[in-house]
């Protein structure tokens, strides 16, 4: 897998309004490989969301560096190359959308990119397709539902083509089904697209969908991992007052217990023919 | 009639731009009762009738041809006052914090008691009584600006504001919507604290079965402007595959046990917490070794 993004060293500071510095992120590496679903988790105050908004220069690292597909995000002439490369999503979806059509909601980006209109036409109808909302195309986007908004917001982004979205708590202010659908809108593209994801969320079960979790924790990465590997640290993540799926705690407490459950589990099959092969007789 | 109740809701139907060719039925037919003390909460998808429901309880929109009594007292009487109905039945809508508009915390949780004419002395103390229940320590926060307090912070402040009216029902639509685990936790301890201290009727609005199942003594599930299901939740979870078919689902607890009863292993399922899961399972183990 090569390699799409790379923070080396990354630290963010800012003033408050009362003049006292904050230090949102102290001294942060990571490495995104072309293709990988990363997910980051944390409280607020975190630094996630500072930490995402460098992955497209919308914030320049106070030291360290931050390179997207090769190129440093603190050089000025690299900045549109960069912002075409990560797109983002944000949390609330009323405040994305600013069109009065979907369609033309989606073809804002490349229109300021200066596509020629064919070309945009082609792109809109093509991410429209992917998010399913193509039929939704000429309707205006206020009537929609918060999951179809930010699927619109994924389209808006996808028709800049670039190679990674990164999504700062997507699904926060949705309700179960409109996370559902943009968490598989995503995966999809992660899957069919080999599109690059950065998935912030407080959504352990979202979460649990990743290649790889980063729970950050005072401006630092404080555990990182596999799902399993990550969520099987049952106490570590309770003292950070982060979830934990419940069937991984209900194995942690077995393992307690004494009895041969792995704590590394994630989904309710696998503890039942565990438990199943163990109780039986 | 019906003293001994909270709440009672008989035949209570709404029909948003009724008589027009957009009408659309927002509740059918909703039956209810609560009992003082009680709490309840209310589940189902977004455009299932639940916050059109609670509207009604404190006269936001008119019961029609339904009729609904709080503490005994039918609402939809020419002459109720409506004033002293939205004292008693405090609501606190989703994402109370965009509601919070004065310049401090102080001068936002007085507001409604001001307006119900309580002035010097009883006025601060009905609100330092509110911030002191949603643990805001008076002296720190009663200068503050809203605009310096964190997410949670601002929750409570709005929760406070509605405390300070002293209502005996409170209603919360979705009070930890966007909030991070931490933040969520805090708040919902906060409501069960403010239940068992003051012995408020609370209704609750959750999209989170795990939430509801730590909280509540009766959940109420809406299904199309309907009541579909209802009960404890011990014994609502068991009928995990409506609530599936809700497109609600169950704890995963749940499922883990239902999974271990289908394949013949002999738990009990009307669990809560994963410890009570844990510990049916341990002692199972037990018994078998």
């Amino acid at each position: 897998m090569s390699r799409l993004l790379e923070v080396r060293d990354l630290t963010h500071s800012y003033l408050t309004r009362t003049g006292e510095e904050v230090e949102a992120l102290r001294k942060v590496s990571l490495e995104v490989g072309a293709g990988e679903f990363v997910a980051i988790v944390g409280h607020n105050g975190s630094g996630k969301s500072t930490l995402a908004k460098h992955l497209n220069a919308l914030l320049l690292p106070s030291t360290g560096v931050v390179f997207v597909d090769g190129l440093d995000t603190s050089v000025p002439e690299n900045l549109w190359e960069v912002r075409q490369r990560v797109g983002m999503v944000f949390q609330n979806p009323d405040n994305q959308l600013v069109a009065t059509t979907v369609e033309e909601d989606v073809a804002f980006g490349p229109e300021n990119l200066g596509v020629p209109s064919a070309e945009i036409r082609k792109r809109v109808d093509e991410a429209l397709a992917v998010v399913e909302m193509s039929e939704f195309a000429t309707r205006p986007p206020h009537n929609l539902s918060g999951g179809q908004k930010q699927r619109v917001a994924i389209a808006g982004v996808l028709a800049m083509r670039p190679k990674c979205i990164v999504l700062d708590e997507p699904t926060a202010m949705l309700d179960p089904k409109g996370r559902q659908e943009v968490l598989r809108t995503v995966q999809r593209l992660n899957a069919e697209e080999s599109m690059t994801v950065v998935w912030i969320t407080h959504f352990m079960n979202e979460a649990a969908q990743a290649d790889r979790v980063l729970v950050m924790q005072e401006g630092r990465i404080a555990i990182e991992g596999s799902p399993r590997q990550v969520f099987s640290r049952v106490e570590e993540l309770k003292e950070l007052h982060l979830d934990v799926p419940q069937v991984t705690e209900l194995a942690f407490l077995l393992n307690k217990a004494g009895l041969p459950v792995s704590p590394e589990l994630l989904c309710e099959e696998e503890l039942v023919s565990i438990l199943v092969d163990k109780l039986a007789g | 009639m019906n003293v001994e109740k909270a709440i009672v809701v008989r035949n209570l139907s709404y029909t948003y731009q009724a008589n027009t060719p957009l009408a659309s039925p927002a509740l059918r037919n909703v039956e209810m009762e609560v009992l003082p003390g009680q709490f309840v909460a209310i589940i189902g998808q977004t455009g299932s009738g639940k916050s059109t429901f609670i509207q009604h309880l404190n006269g936001l929109i008119p019961t029609g041809p339904g009729r609904i009594w709080i503490d005994g007292q039918d609402i939809g009487l020419k002459g109720t006052n409506l004033k002293g109905l939205r004292q008693k039945v405090g609501l606190v809508f989703q994402y109370p914090e965009h509601q919070v508009f004065e310049e401090t915390v102080f001068a936002d949780i007085a507001f409604g008691p001001k307006n119900q004419g309580y002035s010097g002395e009883l006025l601060v103390e009905k609100v330092r009584r509110a911030m002191g229940l949603v643990q805001l320590d008076y002296d720190a926060f009663r200068e503050r600006s809203p605009l310096e307090l964190s997410g949670g912070q601002l929750r409570r402040v709005a929760i406070a504001g509605v405390l300070a009216m002293e209502p005996s029902i409170m209603i919360l639509d979705e009070p930890t919507a966007g909030l991070d685990p931490k933040t969520r936790d805090e708040i919902l301890e906060q409501i069960a604290r403010l239940h068992s201290e003051t012995g408020m009727t609370v209704l609750l609005v959750s999209h989170s079965m795990e939430e509801v199942a730590r909280l509540a003594d009766l959940v109420v599930v809406f299904h199309d402007g309907a009541i579909a299901l209802q009960g404890p939740p011990r014994e609502l979870f068991q009928r995990d595959a409506e609530l599936t078919a809700l497109g609600l689902g169950v704890p995963q607890i749940i499922r883990v046990m239902k999974g271990l009863v289908n394949q013949g292993i002999a738990v009990d399922t009307r669990v809560l917490t994963t410890q009570e899961a844990a510990d049916q399972i341990i002692q199972r183990w037990h018994k078998n070794a």
